[in-house]
């Protein structure tokens, strides 16, 4: 294990810790969606994992 | 008269929101210019992994630690510029190891084309349909922190399949991110541009890196 992956793994650390009181903060705002907005938002992503499949595909 | 006041207040946050996109976008091309500017000099210089991951380190620690305390005055904008510049020049020898393959710049060129097509896909998206996505908080924040645990162990662990997993995840992640953050501009979520931008920068940034990963993995006979 060379010393760039010894800082990184610190910073992964660093950042999930500096992270989950801002996560459980974000939970609880949050507003409840409904089935039509995780529809809204699922759409777009399977679209672009379809994109980056097609792309796999061509190189 | 209350209906006038109603359709003038309404009016002063449309011209708002339009001011915010638009200095929002103007940034971000400015920004993805210089980015690219400074990975080229990293690939023409040839500079040494070590420096390349130190100003990564450093991009991220300035996002960190000093934006915050500068993004409401224009010093923020130069802090920006800043960060992506350090960002791009971090990418250096990555896209050196990249280029060197036998299909490199096509895999490369296909990255930034794929990229720039998933983030005007999601942006036209998002704009057009003007969806408040906030309810995607709470759940891209703790994808990504899930995200980021399993990355801590695969640093120890070096699995190939779990990397490539990972590159698939944060793809899918940042492309909510971008539709998350369009969504807070549009609708008065996010009213600091320098913020909105290096919020889209990263998720740009994140797009690319990864889709460079599955590619490379893909075109690697």
């Amino acid at each position: 294990m060379d010393w760039q992956q010894i800082i990184w793994a610190g910073l992964l650390a660093a950042f999930l810790v500096m992270g989950f009181p801002a996560a459980k903060r974000l939970l609880q705002e949050t507003p409840e969606a409904n089935a039509s907005d995780w529809g809204s938002f699922l759409l777009p992503v399977i679209l672009v994992v379809a994109f980056v499949m097609l792309l796999m595909w061509l190189v | 008269m209350a209906t006038n006041i109603a359709t003038a207040r309404s009016e002063a946050a449309v011209l708002s929101t339009n001011k915010l996109i638009r200095n929002t976008y103007t940034l971000l091309a400015m920004t993805l210019i210089f980015s690219t500017f400074t990975a080229t000099l990293s690939i023409v210089l040839q500079v040494p992994s070590g420096i390349a991951f130190g100003s990564f380190i450093g991009g991220i620690l300035l996002v960190w630690f000093v934006l915050p305390r500068y993004a409401n005055s224009a010093a923020g904008i130069g802090i920006v510029f800043a960060v992506t510049g350090l960002l791009g020049l971090g990418l250096g020898p990555m896209l050196t190891q990249y280029l060197a393959l036998p299909n490199g710049p096509q895999i490369v060129a296909t990255a930034l084309g794929g990229t720039g097509v998933i983030f005007l896909g999601l942006s036209g998206y998002a704009l057009t349909t003007r969806r408040d996505f906030s309810f995607l908080g709470g759940f891209l924040f703790v994808g990504f922190l899930v995200v980021v645990g399993a990355m801590l162990v695969n640093i120890f662990l070096h699995i190939p399949a779990l990397s490539l997993a990972l590159s698939a995840v944060i793809i899918m992640l940042m492309s909510g991110f971008i539709l998350y953050d369009t969504g807070r501009m549009i609708n008065g979520g996010e009213t600091n541009y320098v913020y909105a931008t290096i919020s889209l920068y990263l998720s740009i940034f994140n797009i690319f890196i990864n889709l460079l990963h599955l590619l490379g993995f893909a075109g690697d006979d």
